[in-house]
């Protein structure tokens, strides 16, 4: 029983193996191609060599020799081709150059199965085996060394060259071990099968396609570690796409989808087996331009930007714009399609998004201007609205003078009698001192002279009486000056109570009331802007005649209409007096035992035009101003007390 | 002896009607009372009844005005009435018809021109 049949046997069924893994990684490859032919060529030497290592029937071992032919003639063409590709010489994608290395090999194999060729003889030796005896004189046996030598180094050296240039690590790597591999064990291959048969050397018998293996071991390391030859589109895909956020599929020349990456799957709520192998154009709704394009991929290399509508097989469809590229292997033959592109339903919301917003602005634009020129329109409302106020404060202020006109004609009058009366009263006297003097009567004389003193006195006093009433008729017409003067409030109400009084009276002849004044001697001047709280002394007077006129009329039996007009000097220590009045100032008081105010209307008298005089009397303006006056323009207070059907008082609080 | 009463809310009336009736007080010929609201009037005329024979009143006074004075005399007293005689500025027609209708014996306008009044009472008190 000898080691080396098992040994072959065990040596058959990995080089099969081997090819069949690596063709089964990529059938399309050429790589892979010839690495299968390689295998197979292999497989088939040691297959043979079964028979061979064993048997001592001449007849069947010549016979099972000639086929290992396929193996030891064939292999260095399928070595060197390997290297070519591995070095990724782009000539050798051309058929021609297949004749130039495989044509030896092939012209070996025929010798090899029509003559003698290499192993011309067997004989038993150690281990059970039998041993070769090789012609090695012939030409054929030199040719044969020197075109195995030649193409197996050829291969090598060429891959050396490459790898030293290549700064991809991993080719680095992976040529050293081949390197290493290759010489060492071509070394023992050539030890075993070349040099031991010539030298005669019985140690062990040609079991180079066994050595081989390891050969084919080293390979299958650098497959799985460096997944060569497993470098197809699928795992250069996978390194590279894993994790890409884009839609991505691979398809095949025939349209299947190969691979599709994670996000992928997400889209589409699809599980891989769910997906591949589908067709793709099956995922859209637009088929035909989808295979149209599939389908010249091969011609024309790219598509980009395709917009289509992609099909959830559980849920909307959903537009997206795909790129389409060709996917060629390192000879340029087209392994399938990539196709890439992102969902656009965001893009296309976002569109439309802008376009509402664009229609948005555009309204707001529209109601802008809209807006502006309402505000336009306001302001110039406002504008004839306060022209309109101006005018009515003034017809306010015309109306309160022309009340006091009556007053003032009266109030003038009045004094101007007595100068008149006065001075005639004078001269008659004078005539009579005349007559006491021609008759002599000095005393009669003198009392008369005395007499006439006294009237030219009360001529003065009436005059300048008549003068100053004047002179405030005057300042309250031409309105505010604003200045502040330092006033008499006592001698101001008293003039205004009389200028009031009269001035009602000259408008409502039957009316009549007792007036009652109580000023405060001790009131110092204050500064006051005369007109304007003479104004409204005027105007809370009038209030109060109005009230006790309209009580009168209810015909009360022992009704007597009064009206109370009231000064006082606060100071410091007066209780119960706040705000700004602060420590010093003055109260007036108007009161009347008049109707009073009710109280439903108690808070809006103060509003402008508010009144509760019949039409066409009155602006209602007198207590908003009054208001103005005493709290804007005085920094005082205006109150008011009243009990319904009893009567009103206001209180003025003007401070220092 | 006639005694006037005045009545006039204005205090230099006084100071006025005895200057220029002053022959005339001096004299003895007429005496003069003031009062200077319509409630003095008729406390003084209270007090002094039929006295006073000849009522001179201005119209426009607080308080009790002159109207109402004169219907006070002309009806609340025992006849016969003494004479009443308005004096005011206000010489319009409404007032004037008034007085007239409350029995007013005359209506004068101010300013007062004395010798006419001098006349009309020599002519009322004789």
């Amino acid at each position: 029983m000898n080691i080396y049949t098992p040994l072959s046997f065990f040596a058959f069924l990995l080089c099969m193996y081997m090819g069949i893994y690596v063709i089964r990684l990529n059938s399309k490859t050429l790589i892979n191609r010839v690495f299968l032919g390689l295998s197979l060529s292999m497989a088939i030497w040691n297959f043979a060599y079964i028979f061979i290592y064993p048997d001592l029937d001449k007849s069947h071992v010549f016979f099972w020799y000639k086929i290992t032919a396929f193996g030891w003639a064939i292999f260095p063409a399928f070595i060197l081709h390997f290297f070519l590709l591995l070095a990724q010489k782009e000539q050798f994608r051309k058929f021609r150059w297949w004749i130039l290395v495989y044509l030896p090999g092939i012209i070996f194999t025929i010798r090899a199965m029509t003559g003698g060729f290499l192993a011309v003889d067997f004989e038993p030796g150690p281990g059970h085996a039998l041993y070769e005896i090789q012609d090695t004189k012939t030409i054929w046996y030199n040719l044969y060394v020197v075109y195995l030598w030649i193409y197996v180094f050829s291969g090598v050296l060429l891959f050396a060259a490459y790898s030293r240039k290549t700064t991809v690590k991993k080719i680095k790597s992976q040529s050293r071990i081949f390197l290493v591999a290759v010489f060492v064990l071509f070394v023992v291959i050539s030890t075993t099968n070349l040099v031991f048969p010539l030298l005669n050397i019985k140690v062990v018998p040609a079991i180079g396609n066994i050595i081989l293996i390891f050969w084919m071991l080293t390979i299958w390391y650098a497959i799985v570690k460096y997944k060569l030859m497993a470098f197809t589109i699928e795992s250069a895909a996978n390194e590279l796409i894993a994790e890409m956020n884009e839609l991505l599929f691979f398809v095949d020349t025939d349209g299947r989808i190969i691979k599709v990456n994670n996000f992928t799957e997400l889209s589409l709520e699809l599980n891989p087996p769910e997906i591949i192998n589908s067709n793709f154009s099956g995922l859209v709704m637009e088929h035909e331009k989808v295979r149209e394009i599939l389908g010249n991929i091969g011609q024309t290399g790219h598509w980009p930007d395709v917009t289509l509508t992609m099909k959830k097989p559980q849920g909307k469809d959903f537009p997206v714009v795909l790129s389409f590229s060709g996917i060629r292997d390192k000879l340029g033959d087209l392994l399938g399609t990539l196709i890439v592109g992102h969902d656009i339903t965001l893009t296309i919301q976002l569109q439309q998004e802008i376009e509402f917003r664009r229609k948005a602005e555009q309204k707001i634009q529209q109601q802008n201007e809209v807006l502006t020129m309402q505000k336009k329109e306001l302001e110039n409302t406002l504008e004839d609205l306060k022209n309109t106020q101006t005018q009515l404060i003034q017809a306010e202020k015309m109306a309160s003078l022309g009340e006091l006109t009556a007053g003032i004609a009266h109030e003038i009058q009045n004094p101007l009698n007595f100068v008149t009366n006065f001075s005639e009263i004078g001269i008659d006297l004078l005539q009579e001192l005349n007559e006491e003097l021609e008759k002599g009567d000095v005393a009669e004389a003198t009392a008369i002279a005395d007499d006439l003193k006294q009237n030219l006195g009360k001529i003065i006093q009436h005059g300048k009486r008549a003068d100053s009433i004047i002179k405030s008729m005057l300042q309250h017409s031409r309105g505010a000056s604003g200045i502040k003067l330092p006033t008499d409030i006592n001698t101001l109400c008293d003039e205004f109570f009389r200028l009031a009084y009269h001035g009602f009276r000259a408008r409502d002849k039957s009316f009549n009331a007792t007036l009652l004044t109580e000023f405060d001697p001790s009131i110092e001047k204050i500064n006051v802007v005369s007109q304007d709280i003479g104004r409204v002394v005027l105007n809370l007077i009038n209030n109060a005649f109005h009230a006790v006129n309209d009580r009168k009329k209810l015909n009360e039996p022992g009704y007597a209409p009064t009206v109370w007009v009231s000064t006082k000097q606060l100071s410091q220590t007066d209780e119960g007096q706040k705000g700004p009045v602060g420590p010093v100032g003055i109260e007036i008081r108007v009161k009347d035992n008049g109707t009073g105010i009710p109280q439903e209307i108690l808070d809006k008298i103060f509003q402008p035009f508010f009144t509760t005089k019949p039409m066409g009397e009155g602006t209602g303006l007198g207590l908003s101003l009054s208001y103005e006056i005493v709290t804007k323009g005085h920094g005082g207070e205006l109150k008011v007390e009243t009990e319904a059907g009893k009567g009103t008082t206001f209180i003025v609080l003007l401070p220092v | 002896m006639s005694k006037i009463l005045v009545v006039d809310d204005e205090r230099d009336i006084q100071t006025l009607f005895l200057q220029r009736f002053r022959k005339e007080i001096k004299s003895g010929d007429m005496d003069f009372s003031f009062a200077f609201s319509g409630d003095e009037a008729l406390q003084f005329l209270q007090g002094h009844k039929q006295e006073a024979v000849l009522i001179l009143s201005d119209i426009n006074m607080p308080g009790m005005s002159g109207l109402e004075l004169l219907s006070h005399i002309k009806c609340d007293f025992e006849p016969p009435a003494p004479v009443v005689m308005m004096i005011t500025a206000y010489g319009d027609s409404e007032n004037y018809r008034r007085a007239m209708e409350l029995g007013a014996d005359d209506f004068l306008t101010k300013p007062l021109d004395f010798n006419i009044l001098k006349e009309k009472l020599k002519g009322k008190l004789s």
